[in-house]
């Protein structure tokens, strides 16, 4: 089960999510980053702090907007992770691409 | 060497099938570890899809030398127990999973690692289908318990030992629960 919010912020946009990523429901992940990419947010964060587990399908989402972000020029961040959850990040690598901070504030300092 | 493809079903099928060709025609040249993760990455990079990946560990055993050279592409790492000390951890390693970057800026992200091993050391290689087997409280079997079963039964031949940990890991499930994911567990030991 997974809850994606959308926070709208003066400059930047929050999507909090809650429980599960896997492949049955990666796919809402990638709607919610596209439809912040079409609000042309040049600032976009993901609250993680209620996220418990993440499947590859979940990290397949992040990883495929890396160029994206790149191209556009848009800051991408991740913040409020378990330890269990960024453990994933990092044994695969991803840790290294992404931003990933601890709380919302560390994340906007980033950009 | 040992890898997973991430996803399940039939792409997943399709995209370990691409992997094991782009593996067996690589290891044809007798590449050392970090040309064949980067050779790999380039090849699987275009027959992916952009949000599918492959994790990857290659190693190369020198008998004569006691020694394995190894590189870690986003998978799992290397459990490792030293003899000399009964101790078992993990080993420390950079890397990050082929398909991630589909250019050569991914080679930067490949490192080489050296160990030597004694008598009585056990390597064991994994997938994360054994990490993340959930009991009926939803609780992972994860990293912790299964570096204690490779201590508990340390003293086991290493197909005992692998028997033993996936008992460690059915009985850590509980008859009622299914494993999610498929599993594979390769266990070395050196004498």
């Amino acid at each position: 089960m997974l809850a994606i919010k959308e926070v709208f912020h003066a400059d930047y946009v929050t999507l909090q999510l809650s429980g599960e990523i896997d492949a049955s429901n990666s796919v809402l992940l990638d709607e919610a980053i596209k439809q912040a990419l079409n609000g042309n947010h040049e600032r976009i964060l993901i609250d993680a702090t209620a996220l418990t587990y993440i499947s590859s399908a979940g990290l397949g989402v992040f990883m495929s907007y890396l160029e994206v972000f790149e191209e556009k020029n848009i800051h991408f961040a991740l913040y409020g992770l378990t330890p269990t959850v960024f453990q994933v990040f990092q044994i695969l690598g991803l840790d290294q691409l992404l931003t990933i901070t601890g709380s919302a504030e560390e994340a906007l300092q980033t950009s | 060497m040992m890898g997973d493809v991430s996803g399940k079903g039939t792409s997943a099928a399709f995209n370990m099938s691409q992997m094991k060709g782009v593996f067996h025609s690589l290891v044809l040249d007798h590449p050392q570890p970090v040309a064949f993760i980067r050779k790999a990455n380039l090849a699987l990079s275009k027959c992916l899809e952009r949000n599918h990946f492959i994790t990857a560990i290659y190693m190369l055993v020198n008998t004569n030398e006691k020694s394995i050279r190894y590189s870690r592409a986003g998978h799992c790492p290397i459990l490792y127990y030293r003899g000399t000390t009964e101790h078992a951890d993990y080993l420390a390693s950079e890397g990050l999973g082929l398909g991630i970057l589909r250019n050569d800026g991914y080679d930067r992200y490949v490192h080489l690692n050296e160990l030597h091993w004694s008598s009585g050391d056990i390597l064991v290689l994994f997938t994360d289908g054994i990490i993340e087997a959930k009991n009926e409280q939803q609780e992972e079997f994860g990293y912790m318990r299964l570096k204690e079963a490779l201590a508990l039964h340390a003293g086991k031949s290493a197909q005992e030992i692998q028997e033993s940990i996936k008992q460690d890991v059915y009985r850590f499930i509980g008859k009622q629960q299914y494993m999610d994911d498929d599993y594979t567990l390769l266990v070395l030991k050196f004498n």
